[in-house]
């Protein structure tokens, strides 16, 4: 476990901004309480300091995590965004994607959305910008890329992707061993 | 599964070689016939049994047989796992069956040939074979055998279904032309057909025609009871639902006076109204059916993409945004609407129950429904005689109808009464069937009675008719409720119980909007327009027009619950209107309120404004107040009994069922409570809602507060009842005896807050002594809880109050700002309610002098004593000065060992200096958190660089870093192994490339200049002569003048110098010289001059990517430096020339002395261009080379240190 480094901050931050733009401010300097960005086994977790402390009196080895996992980096010190980290963005969410009771199941199976399930979408949504996917009831599934804009999205055929699958909280059960 | 026994081949292996016949014959005749078992038994060469099955013949049905296999399969039998197979069958039995076959084949062509076949067909009208039957026909005798299209027989082998019932089958969908196709017709188109067999005038009338509509109705109406008069005297011979249908008609007929009685039509007719009543049904479930597909269509198809704006509000919210208050509030209306849509979805499925028991049973259905119909009329008659005054032929009608002796003075008993024989007359699941189509089509009904706007005496008739067919139905339904309550008891499933008690829902429902437009029907008569019986007869009785807009309908239908909201609230509006407007602002907050409270059924609520409305409406009306009131009031009643009854019935069925019952039969009532409670919440939240738009003065609307609280504490204390008391209930209606005369008191006293309220109640009273016995009971357990509620209160409140003098014995009071108090004071009453809750205890006792303890005062109290226990608490706990700091803590740690002892008391010497450690514990703190801050800082930062954005917070702490490296930077060396310096990186090497390239370009101007001046002033003396080349000088100079001393900004001290020398020295030969190169040497000059751009152009860019000075980069070889040395002389000996020159040519240089200062250098460079040219360019390489490099390792080495 150990902090950032910078360029490792600057790559989850650079994922991060995709979804919630200057709102990961509200996430690094935070009113109720400090909480920081800690690196242990190649994933980011989002740390409060109480349990940041706490967790200190743990070896590394044995410590399995702590706090919310936000993502990992990958071998190619790519970071990749978990579905753990989806309550702490999708309030923070600046283009939302809402996917139709039918479309659901599909996109929590993993699969891309499809025009034909996408029932509501943010305006000004630009290509490949990261949403949080919601569905019809406002409950967040999970995170997407935009495969279109919001205004290709209404001429597109029903067949073609509008949102690349990012990650689903389908994964909670598809990925529970590998989710922290 | 079908009963038909099969004769069929069993393999049983597995068996022990000891196995008998007999045995297995034994063992499979329990699942069929065996009539034959055969054993076999291999051996091996030894004669050793190896393997035993047996194949058994059993005429076996297909039911058993799998029973057979599943019981008997893999089981352990005499020493073997039987493993049983369906076998082929046995090679005799084959044998047999095939030729028995083929002598059947042999004989079915003689048989079944031409005598017979002839026959038929003479009787199917094919006579020789020429055809005389239609097409289509069936041949009579012979199955699959119909008349073709030239005459012949044809065997339809592709179908078995019947050709007169082909048309039945066809697919399609629900709309109204595929129905039609398959001969199911909206109901509308009957009815002219049914004319036309009566024999009246409107024979002729074209079915769609609307406007038409009523008189058809009416006729209609006629003619059904012309029908039921013909039908007294066929009443023996019919059965005895039949009976009391008919004699309602007849009396009807008796009344009205209607004309044309055809008595041979008897029959037809009533089989007609039976037809017709069954398509009713049909239509009306179709309808619904059509209804539900909309439903999901309008779901499956709104799947054009909705684009919403950034500032789009999520129902749902994630656990931050949940803290918020309005948040909360929305999560409520959301749990709100999930409500109304759990009933909606309840509905539903009932229908479909219903949908289903209704095909299954259609005729007893017609009659039901037929019977409902004719009540109909006669509650029509009713109201015509309530209209008339003429009460007493409507009730010897009744006594005579139901064979019953009714109490004559309430309409309400006596409609109960009805109920009740209409109730036990009919089959009791039937019934709830007929109820729900009922309840439907007078909810379609209603909904055609709210476009009510106009009036027209003709019509008023059949509002009367209308109206008084909801009347029956919410009583009939109401006995139904109770009825369907005992009899799910009974036995049924508990789902059929959740069935029920959405369709009490919808009959409080109905009986609201029921009995009020009774009301208004009364009061005002006249009130209908033609296109609302239209409306009301095509949607009440046809229900499958197609023209009707569906939503409203479908929205009635579907959602009972968001229906009377709006029903209510529109009903109110007409109530309005109609009784004047001389109150009108105070009726609105009126309604509104009724409407919440209609929304929210509490119980007490609910009667109150109705009530208020009411009593004005009697004032201005008194003749009818007094039957008017009844009603309204008994509409009141019922819908609080309703509620009550509901919970009553299932805790009485739950009594009466037992304990085994008991799981079942919980949740729905605990559902039940929770509804109640919710309700009761909203209203509490509504009610602050409407309390502002009252017009009643501050203290009723703290009455009004406190009547709010009272309900919530009601409707707890009514699920508290509920939940306690179902062994107890038995006892509780004597209970509520007693505490009538308290309950009739405490209403009093609620009567006395509002004069209107108690008018009101007062009328109730009477009414409520009046009533049966069980609906006394009810609205006593009503009143008792209420009461019990309220008792409850006070005593918290007593409780209260004495905690407040308790603390105000000590205390002097202080009147301190009253709305914190407040707040303090509603959440000390909500725990306390919690705290009530929790002790379920149901109290008997009237204290009204306590409920009038005022609030404030005990706000006050409680507030002064907050206060006074908050100042003393400081006191006591004010940190002595001497225990302050860490230091002190532990001077007061070790005192505290030493108890209060003088001797022993440890001071400040006994004090070890741990100061120390303290300080390094708390250093290491501020560490961690400086560590974390500096952190956010850093996080903050490179958010920032990569948002590019300003973010406020963080700016402030990267200027406080900003300014300390700065410090370190103006003494220490940049570091770049230091991330930190990397932001300034960038700055810090251009600064020092800067100052190194001025510092050379000062040390070569100095040099440079001289030389340049020399050169040019050996040119320029010879060619010292016109002025003309200064101005073309001039042209260019201009342009370049500005830039070079936007780049010499910092040294311009030094240039000046250099300048100042120039000017004097180098103007008037440098003029001179750019003169001679353009007169003499025109070639030549032209060259120069054109090289001279060119050259300055292909150096800046250059120049400016390094930012150095260009002028100066011009001449930066270091092979000038002799030159310039000499160049200085020169400058200096021009100088002393420069005063006459000046004076001289002032008409040129006064104005552009700064030209003539760049004009020697230009003219330099463009005397030496080649050399300095070549020069230049190695240079310029060399310098390009050397400077990429050092770059490139500066930034080598900066990313090796990231």
């Amino acid at each position: 476990m150990r902090p950032l480094t910078e360029e490792e901050t600057r790559a989850l931050f650079e994922k991060l901004a995709k979804y919630i733009g200057e709102n990961i401010q509200l996430l690094v300097d935070r009113p109720d309480g400090s909480y920081c960005f800690r690196l242990h086994k190649d994933r980011v977790y989002y740390v409060s300091e109480r349990i940041l402390k706490v967790a200190t009196s743990i070896p590394g080895d044995k410590l399995v995590a702590l706090g919310t996992c936000f993502g990992k980096f990958t071998k190619t010190q790519k970071f990749r965004l978990h579905v753990t980290a989806l309550d702490y963005l999708a309030p923070y969410a600046k283009y939302k994607v809402w996917v139709k009771p039918g479309a659901e199941q599909s996109f929590l199976y993993g699969n891309h959305v499809l025009k034909s399930g996408l029932g509501r979408i943010t305006e000004n949504t630009a290509q490949y910008q990261g949403v949080v996917v919601y569905s019809m009831a406002d409950v967040p599934l999970g995170f997407g890329v935009t495969a279109k804009s919001t205004q290709d999205c209404r001429k597109v055929d029903p067949m073609a992707i509008v949102v690349f699958h990012q990650a689903d909280v389908g994964e909670y059960v598809r990925h529970e061993e590998t989710l922290t | 599964m079908e009963k038909k026994q099969v004769l069929k081949r069993l393999y049983v292996g597995g068996l022990g070689y000891t196995v008998s016949e007999a045995e297995l014959q034994e063992r499979f005749s329990k699942f069929g016939n065996v009539t034959d078992v055969e054993i076999v038994i291999r051996k091996d060469e030894q004669g050793n049994p190896m393997k035993t099955f047996a194949y058994i013949n059993i005429s076996i049905s297909e039911a058993d047989l799998k029973r057979c296999m599943s019981i008997l399969n893999k089981t352990r039998w005499k020493g073997g796992t039987l493993q049983i197979e369906l076998a082929k069958e046995s090679f005799l039995h084959r044998l047999a069956q095939e030729r028995q076959e083929a002598r059947l084949k042999k004989e079915k062509p003689h048989t079944d040939g031409k005598g017979n076949l002839l026959e038929s067909l003479n009787e199917a009208g094919v006579v020789n074979f020429h055809m005389k039957a239609v097409p289509g026909t069936e041949v009579p005798d012979h199955k699959d055998w119909v008349v073709s299209k030239f005459g012949r027989l044809e065997q339809d082998l592709t179908d078995t279904v019947p050709i007169s019932k082909l048309t039945w089958q066809l697919e399609g969908g629900d709309d109204s032309i595929s129905k039609k196709r398959r001969g199911e017709f909206p109901e509308f188109k009957k009815t002219p057909k049914k004319m036309r067999i009566q024999s009246s005038e409107d024979l002729n009338k074209t079915p769609g025609c609307h406007l038409k509509k009523e008189n058809l109705k009416q006729t209609k109406l006629v003619q059904m009871s012309n029908s039921k008069s013909t039908g007294l005297s066929k009443l023996l011979q019919t059965p005895s639902l039949n009976r009391i249908v008919m004699k309602g008609k007849e009396l009807f007929l008796d009344k009205n006076l209607a004309a044309g009685v055809k008595p041979n039509r008897n029959t037809n007719s009533i089989s007609d109204s039976d037809i017709d009543s069954e398509e009713e049904i049909r239509a009306m479930i179709e309808k619904e059916k059509e209804i539900q597909k909309a439903k999901t269509n309008a779901v499956s198809e709104s799947d054009h993409l909705e684009v919403v704006g950034d500032n789009f509000e999520l129902k749902y919210n994630t656990h931050w945004s949940l803290t918020n208050p309005n948040m909360k509030k929305v999560s409520k209306g959301c749990n709100r609407q999930g409500k109304t849509i759990e009933n909606d979805t309840d509905y539903d499925s009932a229908d479909t129950d219903e949908i289903i028991a209704v095909t299954k049973t259609p005729d007893k259905n017609s009659v039901k429904t037929k019977i409902l119909r004719d009540s109909e009329l006669v509650k029509m008659q009713r109201k015509d005689n309530v209209r008339n005054e003429t009460f007493k032929n409507n009730k010897s009608f009744d006594s005579v109808n139901d064979s019953f002796v009714l109490s004559p003075d309430k309409l309400r008993d006596k409609n109960n009464k009805k109920a009740v024989h209409n109730k036990t007359a009919e089959v009791l699941t039937s019934e709830l069937q007929d109820n729900r189509v009922d309840s439907k089509s007078g909810s379609t009904g209603f909904d055609s009675e709210l476009e009510a706007s106009e009036s027209e005496a003709d019509s008023d008739y059949e509002d009367m008719m209308q109206n008084c067919y909801r009347l029956h139905l919410t009583l009939h339904e109401l006995e139904a409720l109770a009825t369907a309550s005992i009899e799910s008891s009974e036995g049924d499933t508990a789902g059929k119980q959740r069935d029920s008690q959405c369709k009490t829902e919808g009959n409080i429902s109905n009986t609201k909007y029921s009995t009020k437009p009774f009301e208004i029907a009364s009061t005002t008569k006249t009130s209908i327009n033609p296109e609302d019986i239209v409306a009301a007869i095509l949607e009440g009785e046809e229900s499958a027009d197609d023209e009707k807009p569906k939503e409203n309908t479908s929205s009635l239908k579907f959602q009972p619950f968001r229906g009377i909201g709006s029903l209510c609230e529109s009903e109110n509006f007409e109530e309005m209107s109609k009784e004047g407007s001389c109150s009108c602002k105070r009726k609105c907050n009126q309604n509104s309120s009724s409407l919440v409270d209609l929304k929210n059924k509490s119980l007490e609520e609910v009667s109150k404004p109705n009530c208020s409305c009411h009593g004005k409406h009697s004032a201005s009306r008194e003749s009818r107040s007094s039957i008017l009131c009844s009603l309204e009031d008994r509409s009141v009643k019922k819908k609080q009994n309703t509620l009550s009854n509901q919970l009553k019935k299932v805790l009485n069925s739950q009594y009466s069922e037992g304990g085994s019952e008991k799981p079942v039969w919980k949740p729905p009532l605990l559902r039940e409570n929770n509804y109640l409670n919710s309700h009761a919440e909203d209203q509490t939240a509504n009610r602050g809602d409407s309390e502002d738009c009252t017009t009643t003065s501050i203290s009723g609307s703290e009455e009004e507060s406190t009547d709010t609280d009272s309900v919530l504490s009601v409707a707890q204390k009514h699920i508290k009842c509920e939940l306690e008391s179902p062994e107890s209930l038995p006892g509780k209606p004597k209970k509520d005896a007693s505490s009538k005369g308290s309950a009739s008191k405490f209403q009093e006293s609620e009567n006395n807050k509002k004069s209107l309220h108690k008018s009101k109640e007062k009328l109730c009273i009477p009414i409520a002594v009046s009533i049966e016995s069980d609906e006394k009971e009810k609205q006593l357990q009503d009143n008792q809880k209420r009461l019990a509620a309220l008792q409850e209160r006070q005593k918290e409140r007593a409780l209260q109050k004495k905690l407040i003098q308790g603390a105000l014995l000590n205390l002097e009071s202080q009147s301190a700002s009253k709305h914190k108090h407040i707040v303090f004071d509603s959440d000390g009453e909500s725990e306390a309610e919690v705290e009530e809750k929790s002790k379920e205890e149901v109290t008997i006792g009237n204290l009204p002098g306590k409920e009038f303890t005022s609030k404030i005062s005990g706000k006050l109290f409680e507030s002064s004593d907050d206060e006074q226990e908050a100042a003393g608490e400081d006191d006591r706990f004010q940190i002595k000065p001497q225990f302050e700091g860490k230091a002190g803590e532990k001077l007061m740690h070790l005192q505290s060992r030493f108890g209060t002892d003088e001797r022993f008391r440890m001071d400040a010497r006994f004090l070890e200096s741990g100061s120390e450690e303290e300080e390094e514990a708390k250093k290491v703190k501020t560490d961690e958190e400086g560590e974390l801050a500096a952190e956010k800082k850093k996080n903050l930062e490179i958010l920032g660089s990569l948002l590019q954005i300003s973010l406020e917070h963080p700016k402030s702490s990267k200027l406080a870093t900003n300014t300390k490296k700065f410090r370190d930077i103006n003494t220490l060396r940049y570091d770049p192994t230091r991330q930190d310096h990397e932001v300034f990186e960038r700055k810090t090497d251009t600064t020092e490339k800067e100052s190194k390239a001025k510092r050379k370009k000062k040390r070569e101007e100095a040099e440079k200049l001289p030389e340049v001046s020399k050169e040019i002033y050996y040119d320029v003396a010879v060619d010292l002569k016109e002025v003309f080349g200064s101005t073309k000088c001039a042209a260019e100079k201009s342009e370049i003048i500005p830039w070079d001393k936007h780049d010499d900004m910092e040294e311009s001290t030094l240039a000046d110098r250099h300048i100042l020398r120039l000017n004097v020295e180098g103007n008037a030969e440098e003029k001179s010289s750019g003169f001679t190169f353009s007169f003499f040497g025109d070639d030549m000059n032209q060259s120069a001059v054109k090289e001279e751009p060119y050259k300055i152009e292909t150096i800046k860019p250059a120049r400016v990517a390094w930012q150095e000075d260009p002028r100066f980069q011009d001449s930066s070889s270091e092979e000038n430096d002799e030159p310039e040395d000499s160049e200085n002389e020169n400058f200096k000996e021009m100088s002393q020339s420069l005063p006459q020159m000046k004076t001289s040519r002032f008409f040129f240089f006064s104005k552009d002395d700064e030209r003539l200062r760049d004009g020697p250098k230009l003219f330099r460079r463009s005397s030496n261009l080649n050399e300095e040219k070549d020069n230049w360019e190695n240079q310029r390489r060399l310098l390009l080379e050397e400077c990429r490099k050092k770059h490139k390792d500066a930034r080598r080495k900066v990313k090796a240190k990231q």
